[in-house]
């Protein structure tokens, strides 16, 4: 952390108490009712535009899941504890939004290191597969250029190296 | 701040993804007609937050379904 990127000492006390909305009583206390009102908001249109817009940028759900329930506490509407009970639900209906509408998406659960390293294989074995039927189509009459066994070698003739005239005062003689 | 909320995702996906279409419907059914009795208040109410869940979990993925079905269906 840089040396001025954090508060002030006593700038908490700067702003009023329970000025933020999340410093009150949540608007919502009933998962029933916030779980009503969260379908109820990423149901809307525009809302599912902007669910397959971010996702094919390659936001994840569990990323967009969470951000949409961070938002919810912050703004006061229900606490943390609901959140936690929401998010798997949440979480489960974006997906099947984006399943039905046909959307690519990264779910966001899985190790994504792992994932890359079985993509890898996977393209591996396909070009591997694809090298080889060319290899194939061309037949066995074809040299291979990287072949050192055909690789035919010019013989070099022999260098002959010429002694320099030796010169100076500590040149010995024969 | 983190919600860590993966393994209960996957834990209700393993619960819902082994039963038939036809099972939930029972179990859906069941759930309907059965009244709490007063004997079983208590442990109801410790249980009605996981309860809501897995049934709101369930009603999520059974809508998923259904669209996908009919989406498929007008193609």
């Amino acid at each position: 952390m840089a040396q001025f990127d954090r508060p002030v000492a006593g700038q908490s006390l700067t702003a009023p108490p329970k000025g933020a909305a999340y410093e009150r009583p949540p608007e919502i206390t009933s998962p029933e009712k916030a779980f009503e009102a969260h379908i109820k908001n990423v149901s809307r249109g525009e809302a599912i535009e902007d669910v397959i817009f971010l996702t094919s940028q390659g936001l994840d759900i569990k990323s967009l899941t969470e951000g949409l329930l961070r938002s919810a506490v912050a703004e006061g509407i229900h606490s943390i504890d609901v959140s936690l009970i929401l998010a798997p639900i949440l979480h489960e209906f974006i997906k099947g939004r984006l399943d039905v509408l046909d959307v690519t998406y990264e779910e966001g659960i899985d190790n994504k290191k792992q994932t890359e390293e079985i993509r890898y294989q996977r393209d591996y074995v396909l070009n591997k597969q694809m090298m080889d039927d060319i290899m194939l189509d061309e037949g066995d009459s074809t040299p291979d250029p990287m072949s050192l066994e055909d690789t035919q070698v010019m013989p070099s003739e022999p260098t002959i190296e010429q002694e320099a005239p030796q010169q100076g005062l500590m040149t010995r003689t024969g | 701040m983190s919600l860590e909320y993966v393994d209960r995702l996957l834990e209700l996906r393993k619960k819902f993804n082994n039963l038939n279409t036809q099972e939930i419907k029972v179990e859906i059914k069941k759930s309907l007609v059965n009244k709490p009795d007063n004997s079983k208040n208590v442990e109801e109410e410790e249980n009605s937050i996981e309860k809501f869940q897995e049934d709101a979990f369930l009603d999520v993925m059974l809508d998923a379904k259904r669209l996908k079905e009919q989406a498929n269906g007008s193609v």
